[in-house]
């Protein structure tokens, strides 16, 4: 009987191997339409990890250029104002610091010292002349300063002929601008600084003649661009080379015409050294301010946000046993859209025209709600009855007439479980973005992180073994007490109401990098959202 | 092109062999399907699901084992999700009569792959994945216990009953044929 069983069932398996049935020419046809549909799915996805991975790096290259950048530009911006007063308000005194005083100062005292000491003594100082007490002790800090920026423009300032240090002094403004000059360039660590201006308080004659403001050259190169540095060296180059021409022409005419007396020897000296001196000041000309000069310094203002967003919500399972992926197939086939919101607070700094921050605090709530079905088990009633059957034997021709008298009744039937799920996140987004600004409208792109602080959950849960577990029971609930951070990113478009207020409609997306559930449970679920942010932004 | 060529195309989504694996398997697939699914029109949609399941997944695809199997182990597994989804909104309910008769060589001979899975298409839907996923897929009842999570005792059952009463409308069919002629 066994073998006849099995042959049937061969012969079945032999019939039915190559059986083909024609299919319809939609069937392809909707292949096709499906297949396009994720090609522009999967294009989005790369696109959308494009987007975010250039997001990033955009924000640490910003980030960085930025700490960079701070520096230079507040310097330039200070020196400025030194270049801009000296025609104006440049005392033309020279003093001589009294250096025991001086030592007992602290350093920023000390050259508040220099300033009163000039300001209050003009009287005195007209009798002291440009001395040319060694400044060898600042020639070579500063030397060293200029070594450690690949840069040896200025030595031959420092080094220059009176071998002393100057620098202008304003009477009202000067040595606060001349503190934060120098504390601004962060290459020059606090002991050099605090070197320089004890050489300066100690060491040298303050010379105020602003034609030779050799300290600031001596610290301006250090936070000149390499393409500035050259063209200075190439300028400085050229003026010395003529000075240096100059210089011997004068001195032939001296020799030639055979006047020998001191007078004249003193007057093509200081004539050389004031060609040498005319020189060094067109070299001073800050060539690397000029983008500064002239523009208008953007003011970053703060912005208030106060958003909406209904969300679609996905979710994405992954079983690490079969028993789990089991689960995630029925539940797939179960579980429909997902419908999610958030309500989000958030704080703009937009530091400059177009690029900005934002930070904030988000509150958000999702609903898993579906029933899946976890057991599918035929039972079986049996019925009293009789059925009377007539037949013709195929083999033999007889008429067969049978009779049953049980009949089963056979019911097949499935039984499901119902998970309903509210999911809460709080959590603090901090994102990046840049701003293209039209008439009345904007539109910008953001990216960023979000970090979330809390994630509870309430409600019953289906778990993998098809058993319902309320999740408020710590010991059978699956998910983590942090979602962990997010990548974040969206469209943000804003609409001008009036000076202070803006519509803002934002389009946006996030994606929680790791499983909300434990490592241990063995269905492991990523989440993503996309919803559209509505709100209103007030500037402060 | 050889059906490795195929393949290996396909694994870099070239449309044109996409094609070309659909014509090659689309009957011999949608016949499984409808092994399954009594409507054509469902057994279609889950051929399509199949397809693009084959498409997204062919580039897991190792040699391994033989390609045709590896299809037909897809296309077996999405008609059940599809069943899956349907046994939740009835019930099935059927009578059948209990024969351990043996259908003879000669009746078998006499019939069609088409009136088989025919006659498999009116088997009620327990009975029919079972019957298929045994006698004509291979799968052991431990292995259909675990696909369909249902114990192993009911799998023998369901696959007996269903084998009586297949063999019943083959005798049946042959008897209609007989009395025609």
């Amino acid at each position: 009987m066994n073998n006849g069983e099995n042959n049937f069932e061969e012969f079945l398996r032999s019939k039915l191997e190559d059986h083909t049935i024609e299919v319809s020419d939609s069937v392809w046809a909707g292949i096709e339409k499906k297949r396009k549909k994720r090609e522009v799915f999967i294009w989005f996805k790369h696109c959308f990890n494009l987007f975010i991975a250039l997001d990033i790096l955009i924000f640490c290259g910003f980030t960085t250029f930025s700490m960079l950048k701070k520096n230079e530009v507040q310097a330039a911006h200070q020196l400025h104002a030194i270049f801009k007063n000296k025609h104006v308000e440049t005392s033309t005194k020279t003093v001589v610091v009294n250096e025991e005083a001086a030592q007992k100062l602290s350093t920023i005292d000390k050259i508040k010292k220099h300033i009163s000491t000039n300001n209050n003594e003009n009287s005195n100082s007209e009798n002291s002349s440009p001395t040319t007490k060694l400044s060898k002790p600042l020639a070579l800090k500063t030397t060293a300063l200029q070594t450690k920026a690949n840069t040896a423009v200025t030595t031959k300032t420092i080094a220059s002929e009176n071998n002393v240090a100057t620098y202008p002094i304003h009477k009202n403004t000067t040595n606060k601008a001349i503190e934060k000059l120098l504390f601004a360039f962060t290459s020059i660590k606090p002991h050099d600084v605090n070197a320089i201006l004890f050489d300066l308080n100690n060491d040298i004659q303050i010379n105020d003649r602003i034609e030779n403001p050799v300290f600031l050259n001596a610290t301006l190169v250090l936070s000149k661009s390499k393409k500035v540095l050259k063209a200075e060296q190439k300028a400085l180059a050229k003026a010395q080379k003529e000075s240096a021409k100059q210089i011997e022409s004068n001195i032939v005419k001296v020799e030639n015409s055979n006047q020998k007396n001191n007078t004249a020897q003193e007057n093509t000296m200081k004539s050389a050294a004031s060609i040498e001196a005319t020189a060094m000041n067109s070299e001073a000309t800050p060539i690397a301010f000029d983008t500064v000069y002239g523009q208008k310094k953007f003011k970053g203002y703060i912005a208030f946000d106060a958003l909406l967003s209904p969300e679609f919500a996905w979710r994405r399972l992954n079983g690490i046993n079969e028993k789990a992926q089991n689960y995630i197939s029925r539940r797939d086939s179960a579980e429909s859209l997902r419908l999610a919101y958030s309500a989000l607070m958030r704080i703009n700094l937009f530091v400059t025209k177009n690029i900005f921050i934002h930070t904030g605090i988000s509150f958000s709530q999702r609903q898993e709600k579906f029933s899946i079905a976890y057991k599918w088990e035929s039972h079986e009633d049996y019925i009293d009855s009789t059925k009377f059957v007539t037949y013709i034997d195929p083999f033999e021709g007889n008429i067969i007439y049978k009779t049953y008298d049980t009949l089963d009744y056979v019911t097949t039937h499935k039984d499901t479980i119902t998970h309903d799920v509210r999911m809460t996140f709080i959590a603090i987004p901090a994102m990046i973005g840049y701003k293209w600004l039209g008439k009345r409208s904007g539109i910008a792109l953001q990216a960023g992180v979000i970090c979330n602080l809390l994630f509870k959950q309430k409600g019953t849960i289906a778990d993998y073994n098809y058993s319902a577990n309320d999740v408020s029971n710590n010991n059978k609930n699956p998910f983590k007490k942090r979602a962990g951070l997010s990548l974040a990113a969206g469209i943000s478009t804003n609409y001008r109401l009036n000076d202070k207020l803006d519509l803002l409609i934002e389009p946006h997306s996030s994606y929680i990098l790791k499983s909300i559930t434990n490592a241990d449970y063995p269905v492991q679920q990523k989440l993503f959202t996309y919803g559209l942010n509505i709100g209103l932004r007030l500037k402060l | 092109m050889t059906e490795a060529e195929i393949i290996y195309n396909c694994q870099k989504q070239q449309a044109a062999s996409q094609k070309l694996l659909y014509d090659t398997y689309a009957g011999k697939m949608l016949s499984v399907c409808m092994r399954y699914i009594n409507d054509k029109a469902e057994a279609e949609d889950v051929l399509q699901e199949g397809f693009m399941k084959i498409f997204a997944n062919i580039i897991h695809f190792r040699n391994e084992g033989a390609f045709e199997g590896w299809m037909r182990r897809i296309f077996v597994n999405t008609a059940l999700s599809a069943l899956r989804v349907k046994q939740l909104k009835f019930s099935d309910t059927n009578d059948h009569h209990q024969n351990h008769s043996q259908v003879a060589p000669s009746v078998l001979a006499k019939i069609g792959a088409q009136e088989i899975v025919e006659m498999i298409s009116t088997l009620p839907k327990g009975y029919r994945v079972v019957f298929n996923l045994f006698a004509i897929e291979g799968y052991s009842h431990k292995e259909i216990a675990e696909m369909l999570n249902i114990t192993e005792s009911t799998s023998r059952t369901q696959f007996l009953k269903a084998r009586n009463a297949l063999k019943e409308k083959f005798i049946s069919k042959q008897i209609m044929k007989v009395t025609h002629e």
